[in-house]
This record gives structure tokens, C-alpha cells and sequence, in this order.
């Protein structure tokens, strides 16, 4: 797959990652999941994901860079 | 506790003299190797300098006292927000970093000014950052100096613990420039991460683990663990209008945008960039585990007392002693960036021999630094509220910045003065009690719209021009 198209998707991800957080129901707080209630959960996925996000537009632009390169 | 205090603050205040005159050292000669480290900055010194000046005492007093009073929506406010933000910066400002390369600017106020081809884009861009960044380096200040007299009611007064940390951040400021800035960051990023995961770790284990923690919670106040939380403060708006501000960070406050121009290069500002996010996580989530703890023991109380107990009372007087110097720390760390910040970028818009320019900046910084002093004398307690406030009001010129460093035509000049009113307006909203100017209008939040309408115009300002 072309990088611009894997940058868009990982930029897709991002967005969808924040909208999906800032769209929980208020008063929700089931399911538990390993004890924690639901807004805290999601809300640490949300974090780690758009980290690992970050990760992988680092190595498409950086494979990027090198194709540009080469 | 007051012998652990002396030989932890001993300990740090020599390796704080010795890193400010290794920078001193070795820094580059004139002002680009004063105030910007000579633009060169690793992936390593700058994950820590970028992190401590974003995390700062806002995050050790201010956010467990948010967890305790509005819940758990506290990490999407924060943590959540501080995680995109990273992403944008592999996005936007790695645009800007290369922008700012090509130009060799290395702050954002020079930056605008040249896109906008006017230094009254540059007067606007400090006009906002010096408004919206002073109250907030004062009241860090004042928060950490009315803990410390709390901590030791009969030693000095808090003005004179502000004075202090004021001189503190003058001394090697003035001595060592933005390196030894960056040097003392690394050290305090260090120090305040082992003390608030010591103290976090000490509090989740005083709840009974990660699982009882939520259980005695939901006994205490069940509202806590699901947003809008107990208050109605998470609300959808203030969500939305939080994560903005705080994504727009690195583009619209000069302290951290400096720290993505002076980036030696790509590499390591992507290296950087993931590092903080990994950061943000860890610093954050033992100030959830201190904020539950106050929740569940001491759900009335007053934020000072909750805050001198869980923090200090009900600690090991060498964990007491440690939060102390990483309170400090965590406020020095922030403060000088910013008052630095503000000096920097008044140098950007001066004219003239580098070597007067660079003296007249650094009687500026003194005169800064002063003004956050008697800002912290007469500020509110509000850590985190007008830290947000500090935010949401930068954040009104990131559709101006992305306008003049996004352009590919010099973009209109109508821009900076519609932000100019953006801000005046914004400041006006904030003080409804003296002031004609609501906090919200329709039903939606001033901030948000302010936001949305200045967005408008730049992309109404940019089409017209393609």
C-alpha cells in the first residue's frame, strides 16, 4: 500500500479515536472491564492507541522519507 | 521530615548549579546559542524539556484534586488530550519544524511576522502569549508557595517561597540561557515523575489495589466513575473546546513550540513526540490513583487540607520530603520555560546589534519574572481551571499561526486583527461579574465559539486568496 495512503489511514484512526472518546454517554460507567468503570477504560485505550498511532506515523514518514530518498 | 527536606533540596540544588554551569559552558556564543540552545536539540533532552514544561505543578496538585472532585473524566480531559496532541505534532508540527528550519526562526512570534510579512502578526502573537501565560506562571507559583507554607507554617510566608523559586529560575536562566533551562528540565522531568509514582503507588495501595479503589469509590460517590462526573464538569463542550485547546499547545504556546523548532531534526522531533506521549501516560495516571485516594478519604475536605495530607500527612516523612522537592521542581521547570518564552520571543521582534538585543531581553526576563511575582501574590487558587483558561486563550491564535505558516500566498493581514478581537473579547468573557461579554452564547461555550468563528475566517481568508 502507497504511504499517503497509510498516513491518511493513521490520521483517519486518530480522528476517530478522539470522536468516539468525546461521544460517551453521559452517566455510563458499565461494563467494568478488569474492575474499571467504563469512561476510565476507554479513556486509557484511547491514550495508549493514539500513542501507538503516533509510533506508526513516525515509521510511515520515515518510510517515506527513505523512499523519497532512494 | 525537615532533615529529608534539606538533604533531597541539598542534593538537587548542586545538581541544578552544575548542569546551569555545564550549560553555560558549552553553550553557543551570541543569542541563538542563548536563548535558543543553539538550535540542535536531541530526542532525549528533548522528550524531558518538551514534558516538563507541559507537566507541570498544575499536574501534582491540580489534577488529583480534579479526580477527587469531578471523576474519572479528568484522564480524557488530560491525558487523552495531551495524547493528541502528540499525534499532532508528527502531523502539524513537523510541518511547522521544517518551516521554521527552512526560515531559521526559531520562535513562533518571528516565524508569523515573517509569514504575515508585518510585525504587527508578531505583536498580536505576544500580545496573546504574554496575556494568557503570566497569570498562569503566577499562579503555579502561588499554588506551590501556599503548599510549602502549609508544609511549614512557621518558617516564611508564601510570598517569600515565591520569591524564592522566582530568584531560583532568574539565577540560571540568566546564567545558562534556554540550555541550562533544558538541562535543570531533564532533571526535574526525572525528579517529578519518581515522586508523584511514589506517592501514586503509596495511595493505590492504601485503597487495596487497582480493582477495591474503584469498588470504595463507587461506595463513597458513584458519580465519580462516568462523565459528566458529580458537578457536570466533563459536559460535551467543555470536552470538545479542552481537547482543542490543548492539541493547539505546541503551535499557539512559545515555550513549547520553541522546543519543536530547536529540534536538531525530524528524527528525533518524531522520536520526541512518541517519547512524551509514553510520558504523559505515566505522569498522569499515579495523580488518578491520588486523586481516588482523596475521593474515598477525604471526600469534604478543603483541596489545601486534602492536599497537605495525601501529599505530606499521610506519607513516610522521606516520600513527604521527596514530593516537596518535586513540587518545586515541577513549578520551577514550568515557570522558567514560559518567562524565557516570553523573553525569547520579544527578542524575535527587536531589531538591531545582537549583542544590545540580548541585554535589553534579559532586563526584560527580570521584568517578567517580577510581574509573575506579584501576579502570584494577588492570583486565585485555581490551579487547573486557569491553567485551562491559559490554554483555551492561546488556543484562539492557532487559526491565525496555521493561516501564516499553511499559506502558500502571504495571507491577509485582516486575520491578525480578528484575532486580536478574539482575544479581547475571550478575556472580557472571562470576567462576567465586571463585564458585558457572557460566557457563552446560545447555549454554546465562549471559548468554543470564539474558536469556531476565528477557524471560519482563516478558512474563508484562504480560499479567497487560492
Amino acid at each position: 500500500m502507497k504511504q499517503s495512503t497509510l498516513w491518511l489511514i493513521c490520521r483517519i484512526l486518530a480522528i476517530g479515536v478522539l470522536v468516539f472518546i468525546l461521544l460517551i454517554p453521559p452517566g455510563k460507567s458499565k461494563p467494568y472491564f478488569l474492575g474499571t468503570p467504563y469512561a476510565l477504560w476507554t479513556g486509557l485505550m484511547a491514550s495508549v492507541l493514539l500513542t501507538i498511532l503516533t509510533w506508526w506515523g513516525t515509521q510511515i514518514q520515515s518510510t517515506d522519507k527513505n523512499d523519497a530518498e532512494s | 521530615m525537615i532533615q529529608f527536606v534539606i538533604i533531597i533540596g541539598l542534593i538537587y540544588g548542586a545538581a541544578m548549579i552544575t548542569l546551569s554551569l555545564r550549560a553555560r559552558k558549552t553553550a553557543k556564543e551570541g543569542s541563538q546559542g542563548y536563548f535558543f540552545a543553539g538550535a540542535g536539540l536531541g530526542t532525549v533532552l528533548g522528550m524531558f524539556t518538551f514534558a516538563a514544561t507541559l507537566f507541570s505543578a498544575f499536574t501534582i496538585l491540580g489534577m488529583p484534586d480534579f479526580f477527587r472532585t469531578h471523576g474519572v473524566g479528568a484522564w480524557i480531559f488530560l491525558a487523552v488530550a495531551d495524547a493528541g496532541m502528540v499525534f499532532g505534532i508528527i502531523w502539524l508540527g513537523r510541518k511547522m519544524k521544517k518551516i521554521g528550519t527552512e526560515g531559521k526562526k526559531f520562535s513562533i512570534t518571528g516565524l508569523i511576522s515573517e509569514k504575515y510579512g508585518s510585525p504587527w502578526a508578531g505583536y498580536i502573537t505576544f500580545f496573546g502569549a504574554f496575556v494568557f501565560l503570566l497569570p498562569y506562571v503566577a499562579v503555579q507559583i502561588r499554588g506551590v508557595s501556599i503548599f510549602l507554607q502549609g508544609a511549614f507554617p512557621d518558617v516564611l510566608p508564601f510570598w517569600a517561597w515565591a520569591l524564592g523559586m522566582v530568584v531560583i529560575v532568574l539565577l540560571y536562566s540568566e546564567t545558562g540561557g534556554l540550555k541550562a533551562i533544558i538541562y535543570n528540565d531533564t532533571l526535574q522531568g526525572v525528579l517529578l515523575l519518581i515522586a508523584i509514582w511514589v506517592i501514586g503507588a503509596n495511595c493505590l495501595s492504601m485503597l487495596g489495589g487497582w480493582s477495591s479503589m474503584f469498588e470504595k469509590v463507587a461506595q463513597t460517590n458513584e458519580a465519580l466513575l462516568s462523565n459528566p462526573g458529580p458537578k457536570g464538569m466533563f459536559s460535551f463542550q467543555f470536552m470538545l473546546a479542552s481537547i482543542l485547546a490543548i492539541m493547539m499547545i505546541p503551535y499557539t504556546q512559545p515555550q513549547v513550540s520553541t522546543r519543536i523548532l530547536i529540534m536538531k531534526d525530524e528524527r528525533s522531533l518524531n522520536r520526541m513526540a512518541v517519547g512524551v506521549g509514553i510520558f504523559a501516560i505515566l505522569v498522569i495516571l499515579p495523580t488518578l490513583f491520588v486523586g481516588l485516594y482523596g475521593a474515598v478519604t477525604y471526600p469534604d475536605s478543603t483541596t489545601d487540607i486534602f492536599l497537605s495530607r495525601a501529599l505530606i500527612g499521610d506519607q513516610p516523612g522521606f516520600i513527604a520530603a521527596f514530593v516537596l522537592i518535586g513540587l518545586i521542581a515541577a513549578a520551577i521547570s514550568t515557570a522558567d520555560s514560559q518567562i524565557f518564552a516570553l523573553g525569547s520571543e520579544l527578542m524575535s521582534l527587536l531589531r538591531g546589534h545582537d549583542k544590545r538585543l540580548m541585554i535589553i531581553t534579559k532586563v526584560f526576563l527580570i521584568v517578567f519574572a517580577g510581574l509573575a511575582f506579584l501576579l502570584s501574590i494577588f492570583s486565585s487558587n485555581e490551579l487547573v481551571l486557569l491553567a485551562r483558561t491559559s490554554f483555551a486563550g492561546t488556543a484562539l491564535m492557532a487559526p491565525m499561526i496555521f493561516l501564516g505558516l499553511f499559506s502558500s500566498h502571504r495571507p491577509s493581514l485582516i486575520m491578525p486583527f480578528v484575532t486580536l478581537a478574539g482575544l479581547l473579547v475571550f478575556i472580557l468573557s472571562s470576567f462576567p461579574a465586571i463585564s458585558a461579554v457572557p460566557g457563552s452564547l446560545g447555549g454554546i461555550r465562549m471559548d468554543l465559539l470564539l474558536l469556531g468563528l476565528l477557524s471560519l475566517t482563516a478558512t474563508g481568508l484562504y480560499l479567497a486568496k487560492k
